[in-house]
C-alpha cells in the first residue's frame, strides 16, 4: 500500500508539472468583454477590507480594493479641472475595457448630466479609487436576485464612483450623492458593493437594480464602527437597517416597498436587506477567514446563518497587516488548496550508490514545489481526475487573474495631499510591490498608462509584474522566497521612508506662498511615487530574469 | 417656389410614409393573441427571460419558466392534460450564463431545435424574444463570438411572432427576418413597455 501510495504521488507531482506547464500557456481569458464586465453569475471578482481609524494602528480609516478578473490595468491621474457654465457630464458604458485613455472602442454614452463649476483630481483607475480630498473607494460586485436588474439605467458603478470623486469630500456626500443619481437617472449595473472612506469614517454601500419595471435602484449603507473592520467579498451583507439613526444607517427610499412588491419580503417580518435582495448565504470563505482570524474571541462558525456584520479586531491594525491579508492564500489551514500536494523529498545519492529496488521506509513527504493557490480550475480539475478529493477549491483573497488592487489609508492629521494613500499593485497581490501612490500626486510613470488587459505590451508597467510573477508562478516552491523578499524589501523601505517624506512634504506645504508651496509639495510626491514604482519595475524585471535563469534547461 | 414647395412637401410625406411603413410591423401587432398557460425558455442563457419573467408575475399570466426546457417538457404537460398553449424563447446568448449551466452553444441550439419540432407538432404558437438591446447581439461580444446571433438564428425564423426590444432591432435584423418569414413583429423602446405588450398578447 505504502509503495502504491508513493508511485501514485510521484505520478501525481509528474501531472501536475505538466498540467501548470498547460496552464500557463494556454488562455484562460475565452469570456467576452460583456460577460466579464457584467459579472451575471456575480462572480467571485473582489476583495475590500475596511478598517475603522480606531480600529487601526495609527487612526488610519483604510479601505481597499482588488480589481479580480480581467480588467483594464491602465492608470492615470486626472486632474482638478474647471467647467463652463453649462457644460455636461457624459455617462459612459464600457470603460473597464478601454486600452488608454484616449480609446473609445466598446465604450457607449448612456446619456449626460449637468457638470458643476469644479471637479476635483482622482487616481483613475478601472474602479476610480481616490481623490485629492482623501474620498477613498473600493469595490466588489455582489450579484443580487437577476429580477433587480434594469439595464436601462445610465449609470454603471464605476461611473457612480468617478462622479463621487470628482465632486465629493467625504463618505456622507458620496452616499447622498450616488442616491440623487440613481433615482433620477436609474442604476444600470448587477448587485454592487462599494466601501466609501473618508479620514473620519468609512461605510459599506451596498446597490442593485429596482428591476425592468421601475427605473431608479435600491440600496442601504451602514457605518462601519470606528473600532471596527469589515468586509465585502462579492456577497451582500448588509442585514438590519435602523433609519432612525443616521449616523450609520442610510437607505433608498424604496428600500422596504421594493422587497414587499417583490414578494421577498412581509411588513412585519424582521427585515434583513441580504435576505431581501440576495438570498443567498451573506459570507463565504473569504469573509470567515477574515473577521474570524481578526476576533478569535468571536468564535464565529462557518456554519452560521450569517456573521457579524463587522468586527472589532483583537489588536489595532497596521496597514501592513491588511497587506498580508491581501497575500492570503489560506496556507496551513483546513482551506489550503495545496494541502494534499506533497511528493517524497528528494535525497541526494552518493556517486555509485544505486537506488534500492524497494522502498525501506516511507519517503519523507514534502509540498511539491510546483504547488501553488493558484493553480487553476484545469489544474484542480486534471489532479482531482487522477485522484479524487486532492484539490478542495477554494477562493483565496490572493488569486493570479488580479488586475491590480490598491489599500487606501485616509489620515485625518495630514493634509489632503499627504494624508490620502493609495498603496497600489499590479496583478497578484501576493506576488507584486505595494507602491505608495499619495492623493497629492501629479502623474504617474508613462508605464503605468499602458494596458495589459488584451494583449501583451512590452512598454506596460503591469506586464512588467505579471511577466515575472506567472514565471515564479510554475515553480511556485523555488521562487517564491526571492519574490516574497522582494516584496517585503519594497513594504520596509516604504515603511521607513514615508515619515521623513511627508515630513519634508508637510515642510513644503508651509512655506511660502499657498498655491506655490502647494505644487512644490505635489510635485515632490509625484517624484518619490515615480521612483518608487520605477524602482519596483525594476526589480521584478530582474527576478524575471533570474526565474529564466532556473527554467534555463526545463521546467 | 410654390411648385418647389408642393413636390418638397410630397417627397417629405413620402419619405414619412416610408419610414413609418419601415418601422412598422410587417403584420397587424395590435391583434396578435397568445394562449395561456406559456412557457417562458431560453436559447443562449442570458438573463433575458428573468426581464419577461418580471412583467408575467407582474401581470398575474398563467406561466412556467424553464431556462433550459426540452421537448420532453412540453409532452409531460400534454401528457397532463394540461398543454402549453404558448412558448416564449428568449434569444441572446450568455457565456457565464451557458457556463454555469454546463452547456455550449452547440447543446443550446440542438435542445433549441428539439423544442421547437415539439411545440409546431403540439400546435404551440413560438414566440421568439429578444430582449436586451445591442448590448446582447454583436456589440461587445469578443471577437469571433457569435453565438447571440446563433441563438437569433436558432429561433426567430422559426417563430409565429416576434417581441423585441426596438434597440436590440438597430440594424434591422429582426425587421428582415420577419418580413423574409412574414412573421409578426412586436417591437417595444423601453423595458417597461413590455408589461403592455405582455397585456395585450395574452389577455383580451
Amino acid at each position: 500500500m505504502k509503495s502504491s501510495n508513493y508511485l501514485d504521488r510521484r505520478r501525481l507531482s509528474l501531472c501536475a508539472v505538466i498540467a501548470i506547464l498547460a496552464m500557463v500557456l494556454s488562455s484562460s481569458a475565452r469570456v467576452s468583454p460583456r460577460e466579464v464586465f457584467s459579472a451575471e453569475d456575480g462572480s467571485d471578482s473582489c476583495t475590500s477590507i475596511m478598517v475603522g481609524r480606531q480600529a487601526s494602528a495609527d487612526g488610519s480609516v483604510i479601505t481597499c480594493h482588488t480589481c479580480d478578473g480581467n480588467y483594464r490595468t491602465w492608470l492615470n491621474i486626472v486632474p482638478r479641472q474647471k467647467h463652463a457654465q453649462g457644460s455636461t457630464n457624459k455617462i459612459f458604458w464600457g470603460t473597464l475595457h478601454t486600452e488608454s485613455a484616449w480609446d473609445s472602442r466598446g465604450r457607449i454614452q448612456k446619456g449626460e448630466i449637468p457638470q458643476v463649476e469644479e471637479t476635483y483630481a482622482y487616481l483613475n483607475t478601472a474602479y476610480p479609487c481616490l481623490n485629492e480630498k482623501q474620498l477613498a473607494i473600493g469595490e466588489t460586485t455582489i450579484g443580487g436576485r437577476a429580477e433587480l436588474l434594469n439595464d436601462e439605467g445610465w449609470f454603471l458603478i464605476e461611473e457612480l464612483e468617478r462622479v463621487a470623486l470628482e465632486r465629493c469630500k467625504t463618505a456622507r456626500d458620496a452616499i447622498g450623492l450616488i442616491g440623487e443619481l440613481v433615482k433620477k437617472y436609474g442604476y444600470g449595473d448587477h448587485g454592487e458593493c462599494i466601501t466609501i472612506a473618508d479620514p473620519k469614517e468609512v461605510w459599506h454601500f451596498e446597490i442593485f437594480g429596482a428591476g425592468p419595471a421601475q427605473a431608479g435602484a435600491v440600496w442601504a449603507a451602514v457605518r462601519i464602527p470606528d473600532d471596527h473592520v469589515g468586509v465585502s467579498a462579492n456577497i451582500p451583507r448588509i442585514s438590519q437597517i435602523d433609519l432612525k439613526d443616521p449616523d450609520h444607517y442610510m437607505a433608498s427610499d424604496n428600500v422596504f416597498a421594493l422587497a414587499e412588491e417583490m414578494g421577498w419580503w412581509k411588513s412585519g417580518d424582521p427585515f434583513k436587506f441580504w435576505k431581501a435582495y440576495s438570498g443567498r448565504k451573506p459570507f463565504s470563505d473569504r469573509e470567515y477567514y477574515i473577521l474570524s482570524t481578526l476576533a478569535p474571541a468571536l468564535n464565529l462558525k462557518q456554519d452560521a446563518e450569517e456573521l457579524p456584520f463587522s468586527v472589532k479586531p483583537a489588536k489595532q491594525l497596521a496597514a501592513g497587516d491588511i497587506m498580508k491579508y491581501y497575500r492570503e492564500t489560506y496556507a496551513g489551514t483546513d482551506f489550503d488548496m495545496t494541502r494534499n500536494l506533497m511528493v517524497p523529498k528528494s535525497r541526494p545519492r552518493a556517486r555509485g550508490e544505486k537506488k534500492p529496488e524497494t522502498d525501506e521506509k516511507p519517503p519523507e513527504m514534502v509540498k511539491s514545489p510546483v504547488a501553488s493557490a493558484w493553480m487553476g480550475n484545469d489544474m484542480a480539475i486534471l489532479l482531482n481526475a487522477l485522484k479524487p478529493g486532492t484539490v478542495d477549491f477554494r477562493r483565496t483573497i490572493a488569486i493570479a487573474a488580479c488586475s491590480y488592487s490598491e489599500i487606501i489609508q485616509c489620515r485625518s492629521w495630514l493634509p489632503d495631499e499627504i494624508g490620502g494613500v493609495a498603496w497600489f499593485s499590479f496583478d497578484n497581490p501576493a506576488q507584486s510591490p505595494r507602491i505608495p501612490i499619495f492623493a497629492g500626486v501629479l502623474s504617474l510613470p508613462k508605464s503605468f498608462e499602458v494596458d495589459s488587459q488584451h494583449r501583451y505590451q512590452a512598454d506596460s508597467a503591469s506586464w512588467a509584474f505579471r511577466k515575472t510573477n506567472r514565471l515564479a508562478t510554475i515553480k511556485w516552491g523555488a521562487t517564491r522566497k526571492n519574490v516574497e523578499d522582494a516584496i517585503a524589501d519594497f513594504e520596509t523601505r516604504a515603511f521607513d521612508e514615508l515619515p521623513s517624506i511627508e515630513k519634508i512634504a508637510l515642510q513644503q506645504l508651509n512655506s511660502g506662498d499657498p498655491e506655490q508651496a502647494r505644487l512644490k509639495c505635489r510635485q515632490f510626491l509625484t517624484r518619490y511615487t515615480n521612483d518608487f514604482a520605477r524602482a519596483a519595475i525594476d526589480k521584478w524585471s530582474e527576478l524575471g530574469d533570474t526565474f529564466w535563469g532556473l527554467y534555463a534547461r526545463g521546467f | 417656389m410654390k411648385p418647389f414647395s408642393k413636390s418638397l412637401t410630397a417627397i417629405l410625406l413620402v419619405s414619412a410614409l416610408l419610414a413609418a411603413s419601415m418601422l412598422a410591423a410587417p403584420a397587424a401587432e395590435k391583434t396578435e393573441k397568445a394562449g395561456l398557460p406559456t412557457l417562458l425558455a431560453s436559447c443562449g442563457q442570458s438573463p433575458g427571460p428573468v426581464k419577461v419573467e418580471v412583467f408575467l408575475k407582474r401581470l398575474k399570466l398563467e406561466y412556467a419558466s424553464i431556462p433550459r426546457a426540452t421537448a420532453n417538457d412540453l409532452i409531460e404537460r400534454k401528457k397532463k392534460g394540461a398543454p402549453f398553449k404558448s412558448l416564449i424563447i428568449v434569444t441572446g446568448a450568455s457565456l457565464k450564463g451557458m457556463g454555469g449551466a454546463g452547456v455550449s452553444i452547440n447543446d443550446e441550439l440542438e435542445r433549441t431545435r428539439a423544442l421547437i419540432a415539439e411545440a409546431r407538432k403540439q400546435g404551440i404558437k413560438i414566440i421568439g424574444a429578444h430582449v436586451e438591446g445591442m448590448a446582447r447581439r454583436s456589440q461587445g461580444a469578443m471577437a469571433g463570438d457569435n453565438s447571440d446571433e446563433l441563438s437569433i438564428d436558432a429561433v426567430c425564423p422559426q417563430a409565429s411572432l416576434l417581441l423585441i426590444r426596438q434597440d436590440g432591432n438597430e440594424d434591422g435584423r429582426f425587421t428582415a427576418i420577419a418580413k423574409s418569414k412574414n412573421i409578426p413583429l412586436l417591437l417595444f423602446e423601453k423595458n417597461m413597455d413590455l408589461e403592455n405588450v405582455l397585456k395585450g398578447l395574452f389577455t383580451n
